[in-house]
């Protein structure tokens, strides 16, 4: 479903990637971990089409994001760290302004966002405008935003962030649907618990490469990601 | 603490492009901002000097020399209230910062202190620009005291002191209001339409009481004597009067006091009180999709509305060309014929002026010159959705036209019914208000895309400051001043319809070219934002 090879991307001097290397199929649930400036959210940025590389290839269900982005953004659905969305409308305005660009027919843009409004708790708040959201409202906006145009590929930056206990286990829910039927969900986190309970893969993100990479076992081991993640940090 | 907190301010409303993340660009902004500022003092200086000098020798011959300054000091308080009156409230009261510095320790009222000091220094500005040349064509015609100087100097201080007086209690009245109200937005728009109304009606008699102050001096300081005692002792201050000097100080300094006493024990009651919003009910009937271009042109439509800064700034022009046109049609056909009678070829000339100011009006409705800045933080939701590059800047100058157009089509047609042009005249009437819509649509998008400020926290500040706002209407007054300049000569080859249709096509190939590199090379740094 996403295939980054060899990617590289530099700020100016500072190269933030050099030659990464990720994988992930259908069905898979892929937690993304690395301290703060590793790069995930620029690995991110690549991977949904808004921050150009220098090296290196990414391709969404084999479509090259290099060569035709806006094939592969027809197939991704993509919720940033922070959910800065457009607060001069309501939160319904904003699903509408999304279905249309995805193209979802009335009827099924009507039954998602019912059910998934439903779902996140939200459907008493889209009448109002997002200037009067918290964040962690927008964040559920900004999820079912994601959700509603069944993308084959959901890129999360730290989605947990701002949701309360219930929705964030709402969204696991969600995360494990969407891979069950068919789809595949590449998200970063700092909550290793949550990596761990989570995730089918995990890569750890280390200056600007990936130093552990696979199925949760294997990067483990005995041990907890916890420990394998600061045991990776103290070898600094 | 302080220091960093004036700095930030200034930093704030002194950025007029770009992201200030390296070194140069900050320094470059701020040298191109005082570059600015200073091209447009010397100008408003050089005619305020003009004025003064001539009215200055008369004054003084007839010993009413105070009158003088005192006519500047007025023409100071206009010219500064006006330029600032808009800034006040959402510099004091709509910073996106608010939150951030009040989880700091620090006083609430140091924050409405530097708050205030920007625009304190726009304060300061407007009645230097005035009062300085006044005070210098004063000195040229009635000679330089040093107590004069003294107090003017003080003036000089004192009188931006009072001038923001009147900013901030506007800014804290409309303010107060909006946090107490459901519509705030209605409100802000109704007073602020309100107070442009007042200027308007000052400016269109300001020929008029110029010319009054002048012819009736006498009379003139006799009724400011009786009547509006201070401002005799204002212009006295100027003459080195020591109980003019000291009184302008003493009312200033007491006003600003008392206004800054109000304004800390209100500031963090207004900023932290949220206005009880209506409560809508979702229902499942406002769930609707429609066309990417619809609903790019919806979006567009969206901000604009919703934003009492951006409407006000940026659809001015539709307001005037309503006025415009109901003059026309009130006016229009008796004066048209008068001037027919008296002088034919007068009104030859007049028809594409006409046309071309309409068109000059529409245009300086810049809707797309801050559009790209107004993205702000979330121009990654466009930038990662699937739709091409150029499909969301030119839905920004679509919605444009589509806004500014039809007005300045109305206003052009009834013009044209008032003036008797041809059916040649008509379609230039009709076509160049389109064309020039269509070419400052893009023009403003291009100087967005290449001077964007996408980390502002006050949204005025990027609607009315910003460089690519300057440069777009710069662009409007070389191409319109070009125009009717052209206009003179044109005519004695082809008549004015005939110029009118030349002009139309000139703007629509310039669209054409501005549409071109948009989609060429503007894309590319959209995309790359």
């Amino acid at each position: 479903m996403l295939k980054i090879e060899n990617l590289t991307k530099s700020y100016g001097d500072k190269k933030v990637l050099t030659g990464l290397n990720l994988q992930i199929n259908a069905g898979e649930i892929f937690g993304f971990i690395g301290h703060n400036g590793a790069g995930k959210s620029t690995t991110i940025k690549c991977c949904v089409g808004i921050l150009k590389f220098e090296g290196g290839n990414i391709y969404i269900d084999g479509t090259s994001v290099k060569d035709n982005p806006l094939e592969c953004k027809k197939k991704i659905a993509y919720i940033p760290d922070n959910p800065d969305l457009y607060e001069y409308m309501k939160g319904v305005e904003y699903l509408n302004f999304i279905g249309s660009i995805f193209k979802v027919a009335p009827d099924l843009l009507k039954q998602r966002i019912n059910k998934y409004a439903a779902d996140l708790e939200l459907s008493n708040s889209l009448a109002q405008p997002i200037s009067s959201y918290s964040h962690g409202m927008k964040q559920k906006l900004a999820i079912i935003s994601a959700w509603i145009h069944e993308p084959k590929l959901i890129v999360m930056d730290e989605p947990f962030v701002g949701l309360d206990p219930k929705a964030a286990h709402t969204l696991k829910l969600m995360m494990r649907e969407v891979c069950d039927n068919g789809g595949a969900i590449f998200f970063s986190t700092h909550v290793l618990e949550v990596a761990e309970k989570l995730c089918d893969k995990v890569a750890i993100l280390k200056g600007g490469n990936i130093v552990r990479c696979g199925t949760m076992e294997e990067v483990v081991g005995g041990e907890s990601l916890e420990e394998v993640f600061l045991a990776g940090a103290e070898d600094d | 603490m302080i220091k960093s907190l004036i700095k930030n301010e200034f930093i704030k409303v002194m950025r007029l492009s770009g992201r200030t993340k390296d070194k140069k660009s900050g320094i470059s902004g701020f040298a191109s901002y005082l570059i600015l500022m200073g091209v447009i003092g010397v100008l408003f200086a050089a005619m305020a000097f003009g004025m003064f000098i001539v009215m200055a020798p008369a004054f003084i011959q007839n010993g009413i020399g105070w009158l003088c300054f005192t006519y500047a000091v007025i023409i100071a308080i206009v010219f500064a209230v006006v330029g600032s009156v808009f800034m006040a409230q959402s510099q004091l009261y709509r910073a996106k910062d608010n939150d951030l510095l009040l989880s700091l320790p620090i006083p609430s009222k140091l924050i409405l202190f530097c708050r205030m000091l920007p625009l304190y220094a726009q304060n300061f500005y407007f009645c230097f620009i005035v009062l300085a040349p006044a005070y210098v064509a004063f000195c040229v015609a009635g000679g330089f005291s040093f107590l004069g100087l003294l107090f003017v100097l003080v003036d000089l201080v004192v009188l931006p002191l009072f001038t923001l007086t009147l900013c901030c209690l506007l800014g804290f009245i409309v303010a107060f209001i909006a946090s107490r109200v459901k519509h705030a937005n209605i409100i802000t728009v109704v007073l602020s339409i309100l107070l442009l109304a007042a200027y308007f009606v000052v400016y269109s008699q300001m020929d008029t009481v110029i010319k009054a102050m002048m012819e009736n001096g006498s009379q003139a300081a006799q009724g400011i004597k009786a009547y509006v005692y201070p401002l005799y002792l204002v212009g006295r201050s100027a003459e080195g009067d020591w109980l003019g000097g000291l009184v302008t100080f003493a009312i200033c300094a007491g006003l600003f006091g008392l206004l800054y006493l109000l304004l800390t024990k209100t500031y963090l009651g207004i900023i932290t009180r949220k206005a009880a919003a209506s409560k809508s009910v979702y229902k499942q009937k406002m769930v609707k999709s429609g066309s990417v271009w619809g609903t790019l042109l919806a979006k567009e439509s969206k901000r604009f509305f919703r934003s009492t800064a951006y409407l006000l700034n940026c659809g001015m022009g539709v307001i005037l060309l309503l006025l415009a046109a109901v003059w026309f049609i009130a006016m229009g056909g008796s004066f048209f014929g008068e001037l027919q009678n008296a002088n034919p070829d007068l009104v030859k000339i007049l028809t594409p002026i006409i046309c071309i100011g309409i068109c000059m009006i529409s245009s300086m409705d810049g809707v797309t010159a801050p559009s790209v800045s107004l993205e702000g933080k979330s121009i990654a939701i466009l930038q990662s959705l699937p739709v091409e590059g150029y499909k969301p800047l030119f839905a920004k100058v679509f919605f444009h036209v589509l806004f500014n157009t039809p007005m300045a089509i109305i206003c052009g047609v009834i013009a044209a019914i008032m003036l008797k042009v041809s059916a040649l005249g008509y379609i230039a009437f009709i076509l160049m208000p389109i064309a020039t819509n269509f070419l400052f649509g893009a023009l403003g998008l291009i100087f967005n895309l290449l001077k964007p400020m996408l980390d502002w926290d006050n949204e005025t500040v990027v609607i009315k400051q910003s460089i690519s706002v300057l440069f777009l209407m710069l662009a409007v007054f070389v191409i319109f001043g070009a125009l009717v300049g052209l206009n003179f000569a044109a005519t004695l080859i082809v008549s004015g319809e005939i110029y009118l249709l030349i002009c139309t096509l000139s703007l629509a190939a310039g669209a054409v070219c501005a549409f071109a590199w948009i989609k060429k090379f503007g894309v590319r740094i959209w995309e790359n934002l």
